[in-house]
């Protein structure tokens, strides 16, 4: 109510929203209902498909000669990226889940790139996208290890080498460790990126209020926290992938 | 904060998995095919490659060795044809050396022969000569006529 307030003033006063959450408005587009769901295409659907749309044309386009373009070397080395790094932490034992990672990683890079852009959505910065995704990774990580150990997986939750008398103790530590996994690895990415977004917004708003006197300081913070931003977004997304290839190295392989 | 409108979650995550759907179907459809594809076709094509050039190279060292030893055995034969000759020309030479040496000592020989005859006759005629002048000088020096059977027998006791 309040905050409705102080947008309407800002936005009477300067014709500007100054309100460092309005980035992150879910608005409909083509409202659509299906029973008793609202599945409206939203600004948040549009930038899932040009998501979509970017990581599809950044890797479909570019050619496949054997003696690669600039792009299609970039496009190469992405894939050796997300390839070796599996390799590195899963061994060749995990080759089946490839393309479920590769793709994790482009959506969430190209979502957290794009929301970059100024004026764009950030898919990622809306905690029940990244829920979901980690959500999707936890089911598929637990049910990897079920169908490979049977119900051995569940010494998964009992620590090797501990005595007896420890157990009672440790078990619920290692059973709430292991699903508090999506909550852990869904706000690691939406909060990072809605700081960043809130903080860019907030900084923007300066350089606007201290106009073209004193608006430079906060501008440079802005070009520095921009860079920042970036590496943060590519950090997140491949931190988002390597988290996903250990808990399925756990599922595999078990050595815990 | 948008983030906790409860109203918006069905819509976002049916989208996300739409959408997400739809790139892990492009991922696994077109770009594994394509990218990974290509790279594996590059791999392999640069094992073969080097294994190419390992086996030509080893063609080209066997090749190498061949050509030595055929040099060797060349070389091996051009010198045995060389001190052949040689000791052909040489035995040559020498039968040729020996036979002309013999020549050349048969006339000397026989040069020296006919010079001892040549002297010995001439020494002969001397002793005529020497016999003639000898009673002509008696005859003028005592007027005494000197057979010739003495003459012959002085001049020889003369002379040796």
């Amino acid at each position: 109510m309040k905050g409705e307030a102080a947008h309407g003033a800002a936005e009477a006063a300067g014709g500007l929203a100054l309100d460092p959450m309005h980035q992150f408005q879910i608005q409909r587009i083509i409202p659509f209902k299906l029973g008793g769901l609202d599945l409206s295409f939203t600004n948040s659907t549009l930038w899932m498909f040009i998501v979509v749309g970017v990581c599809a044309a950044f890797l479909l386009l570019g050619g496949s000669r054997l003696v690669p373009s600039r792009w299609q070397s970039v496009k190469e080395m992405t894939y050796e990226f997300v390839a070796g790094m599996m390799r590195d932490i899963l061994g060749d034992s995990g080759r089946a889940f490839f393309p479920f990672v590769f793709t994790l990683f482009m959506f969430i890079l190209v979502a957290n790139m794009l929301g970059m852009v100024p004026y764009s959505f950030t898919v990622t910065s809306h905690i029940i996208v990244t829920f979901t995704l980690a959500l999707v990774v936890f089911i598929l990580a637990t049910a990897v290890g079920f169908v490979k150990h049977g119900a051995g997986y569940l010494k998964m939750f009992v620590p090797s080498g501990v005595p007896a008398y420890m157990l009672p103790i440790l078990i619920p530590i290692e059973v709430i460790s292991y699903f508090t996994r999506p909550i852990s690895l869904s706000v690691r990415l939406f909060a990072n990126m809605m700081a960043g977004h809130t903080m860019l917004k907030v900084f923007a708003g300066f350089v606007v209020a201290l106009g073209i006197l004193g608006g430079w300081a906060p501008l440079a913070m802005m070009v520095a926290l921009t860079g920042l931003e970036i590496l943060v977004a590519f950090l997140q997304a491949y931190v988002f992938a390597v988290l996903t290839v250990i808990y399925l190295n756990d599922a595999i392989n078990m050595h815990h | 904060m948008p983030q906790l409108d409860f109203s918006t979650y069905a819509s976002q995550i049916f989208w996300l998995f739409v959408t997400f759907g739809l790139l892990y179907w492009l991922v696994v459809k077109k770009v594994l095919p394509s990218v990974g594809g290509t790279i594996e076709h590059r791999r392999a094509r640069i094992a073969d490659d080097l294994d190419e050039a390992r086996r030509l190279r080893e063609a080209s060292e066997k090749a190498l060795a061949a050509y030595e030893d055929t040099m060797k055995g060349a070389r091996e034969k051009a010198h045995g044809i060389v001190s052949e000759h040689k000791a052909k020309i040489t035995a040559e030479l020498e039968a040729e050396r020996t036979r002309i040496e013999a020549e050349l000592a048969a006339k000397i020989a026989e040069a020296e022969a006919k010079t001892r005859e040549a002297k010995e006759k001439a020494l002969k005629e001397l002793d005529g000569v020497i016999g003639e002048l000898a009673g002509e000088i008696v005859a003028r020096v005592t007027g005494d006529k000197v057979s010739e059977a003495d003459l012959k027998k002085a001049v020889e006791k003369v002379l040796g």
